[in-house]
């Protein structure tokens, strides 16, 4: 029976598939799909809907398995395994996203079955809330790449930075397993301004025997993992997807067959702003860029001369100290306004200080704040 | 010779005897702006304490601290100051010192006081010692004298020594007179500036519930309205404007005396205020140092 003329409830089809969802990666599909950028075939979404049926029933019911299993069987019938990845979103969670492994490489119905089983499980274990959550699974061909790669749209300096090694999995550069290759393109050219190719000793591919770890041939140690024109063909579909949507983070294939796909895609800024909750009141003004270090009562050494202090301690010898002896780059005041006592002593010792509740940064981020006050994530 | 005086005895010739902050508000009263009622203890009693033969001892190793000395002598330091606030402490008011203190307070029709610092040097255009010295509020009869003391220890702190080595005050000149003034229970208080940090046209009036030491101290949300000179018009805090603390005419009514208040000094001004029965008084008035 064909998927086309069978009506699907739960599942559907990448490119039929109404996109309304919080999840990043799902709207990062959706943008792919949306300017027609060639990506992974044979994909279907399982709906959210289903998890929270599962929730209610403890299983999946009959009807829900028939269309698993159709859409199982036209996978196969193309000559390919199935791979099952996810997208879990759940608020104030952002580590659920991270709770279920995709699985690759599925031969067996009753293994795909019992994953999605499991990972519904698991999530339900996880969750704040498991009502809340919005649980899809993608469901599609596991597809022999012989290259992957990771892309920014944009890095900061009006280039294209790409990120390639032969075989299968772009987890091999986000991990650091691998030395990339690293490619510079001009965005209004399309040139190549640099490369810089890396020894690559191994790489990981399929195999009829499964997934595997192969050497790499001495011949082909130091030879780029892309040509050129493969440079120039993905750097401009990246920023057809940038002009859509602003700076993207891409993960990107070249199969087997030597067609280029996008995976992923997902927003990307090199600075990125840092939005509070309230306006941030500038009490005196000037640029600066340092490290953030959070300040509850003086250290023991001076250690933050060059630092950006953050700080709801407002205490008059406190902040004496820090202004006149200790000297950091700014100070950030998550409490009391403009005209408290300690927002005028910071003002007359002219170190740079601003106000903003509920501003959170970790130690040792590096940011920087210009005179309008706006702090920037380095 | 009288120690006490009042706040319309205050001119130029007896600021540096009265501290800025009394004289300040002295010249607002006199330009009929309301305050609470007020009398000062000059600092001729301060001096005589620091003059003293047991603390002038003490008291000169203060003039040699330097701000490196902070970092290796933190504790010596320390030492220094408590045993200075210690003689304070000890230090004993004549009897007729002690009547006139009284005699000034009973004329006042609250039974509870404020007892502020009022120090030359303090609340100057370039220097403001914001924060630096004790306020004490809401003191009975019976707490006035240590409650003077109190004040005049305050001067003798880390906090303040820092201040100076680093705005080059000679802390020699630092004279502590004391502001005995009648206790406004104020329903609200807050700060105005009368001219913001990015723009002089602006006025920015911060209120909170209960005392204006709330937001001085940022000890609590405080409610913001911000007002254009040029137009008189509420600029920030006003469109779909909600009563939280102040309503729209207080807040109006807070405008006109800021701007008045600026117009006597003839410069930015940074204003304590409490509102107590619909009626508005300053605290104090002094610039926004640059």
């Amino acid at each position: 029976m064909k998927l086309t003329k069978t009506k699907m409830i739960y599942i559907q089809p990448l490119n039929q598939y109404k996109f309304n969802l919080k999840s990043k990666k799902l709207e990062g599909l959706a943008r792919l799909v949306k300017l027609e950028i060639p990506t992974v075939s044979n994909l279907f979404i399982v709906s959210p809907k289903l998890f929270l049926e599962f929730q209610k029933y403890h299983r999946l019911t009959e009807n829900v398995i028939n269309e698993l299993r159709l859409v199982f069987n036209s996978i196969k019938q193309q000559g390919d395994s199935v791979t099952l990845r996810n997208s879990i979103f759940e608020e104030h969670n952002p580590g659920i996203a991270f709770c279920v492994h995709n699985s690759l490489n599925i031969n067996e119905f009753n293994d795909l079955l019992n994953k999605i089983i499991l990972g519904y499980k698991k999530v339900i274990r996880s969750a704040y809330n498991p009502e809340q959550v919005e649980f899809s699974y993608l469901i599609q061909s596991f597809y022999s790449s012989a290259k992957v790669g990771i892309l920014l749209s944009d890095n900061g300096n009006k280039q294209i930075y790409l990120q390639a090694i032969p075989g299968q999995h772009t987890n091999l550069i986000l991990r650091g397993d691998m030395e990339p290759d690293e490619y510079l393109i001009a965005k209004k050219t399309y040139k190549i301004v640099s490369k810089k190719i890396s020894q690559k000793l191994f790489t990981i591919k399929k195999l009829t025997t499964g997934i595997k770890k192969i050497r790499v041939k001495k011949e082909e140690e130091n030879v780029s993992t892309l040509t050129d024109d493969q440079v120039i063909k993905i750097a401009k579909l990246s920023q057809k997807l940038e002009r859509a949507f602003g700076p993207q983070e891409i993960e990107c294939a070249v199969l087997d067959s030597g067609k280029i796909i996008f995976q992923e895609t997902r927003d990307f800024s090199q600075s990125k702003k840092v939005k509070f909750f309230k306006k941030i009141e500038v009490v005196f003004p000037s640029e600066v860029e340092g490290k953030v270090i959070n300040l509850s009562q003086l250290p023991k050494h001076k250690i933050i001369t060059d630092k950006i202090i953050i700080t709801r301690n407002l205490n008059i010898n406190f902040i004496n100290k820090v202004a006149f002896l200790y000297r950091p780059k700014a100070v950030i005041l998550t409490k009391g306004s403009l005209t408290c006592h300690a927002a005028t002593i910071l003002r007359e010792s002219k170190i740079t200080t601003l106000i903003g509740k509920n501003i959170s940064l970790e130690d040792g981020e590096k940011i920087r704040i210009s005179k309008e006050g706006e702090v920037h994530r380095l | 010779m009288k120690r006490i005086l009042s706040y319309q005895q205050i001119d130029i010739k007896l600021k540096n005897v009265a501290g800025n902050k009394a004289y300040n508000l002295g010249i607002l009263a006199r330009n009929s702006i309301r305050v609470p009622q007020f009398t000062v203890l000059g600092n001729e009693v301060f001096n005589e304490i620091i003059n003293s033969a047991i603390i002038k001892l003490i008291y000169k190793k203060i003039l040699n601290i330097s701000l490196a000395d902070f970092d290796k002598d933190g504790n010596e330091i320390s030492k220094i100051l408590n045993q200075i606030n210690m003689h304070i402490g000890h230090y004993d008011l004549s009897k007729t010192l002690e009547t006139e203190i009284i005699e000034s307070i009973s004329q006042f029709k609250t039974d509870h006081f404020a007892i502020r610092s009022s120090a030359t040097g303090e609340d100057g255009a370039s220097s403001s010692f914001a924060g630096q010295f004790l306020s004490l509020l809401n003191i009975d009869k019976n707490e006035v004298f240590t409650s003077i003391k109190k004040i005049w220890q305050s001067v003798f702190t880390e906090q303040v020594i820092i201040y100076c080595l680093y705005h080059e005050i000679d802390f020699n000149q630092i004279k502590m007179a004391v502001m005995l003034q009648e206790m406004i229970m104020a329903e609200k208080g807050g700060v105005i500036f009368t001219q913001g940090t990015n723009n002089k046209n602006h006025v920015v009036i911060e209120a909170a519930l209960g005392l204006g030491e709330n937001v001085v101290a940022g000890l609590t949300d405080s409610q913001r309205l911000v007002f254009c000179k040029l137009t008189n018009k509420c600029i920030e805090g006003g469109i779909g404007f909600k009563k939280w603390i102040l309503s729209l005419d207080e807040a109006k009514k807070l405008f006109v005396i800021a701007k008045q208040i600026e117009k006597i000094f003839g410069q930015p001004q940074d204003i304590e205020w409490a509102i107590n029965r619909g009626k508005v008084y300053i605290l104090q008035a002094r610039p926004i140092t640059k």
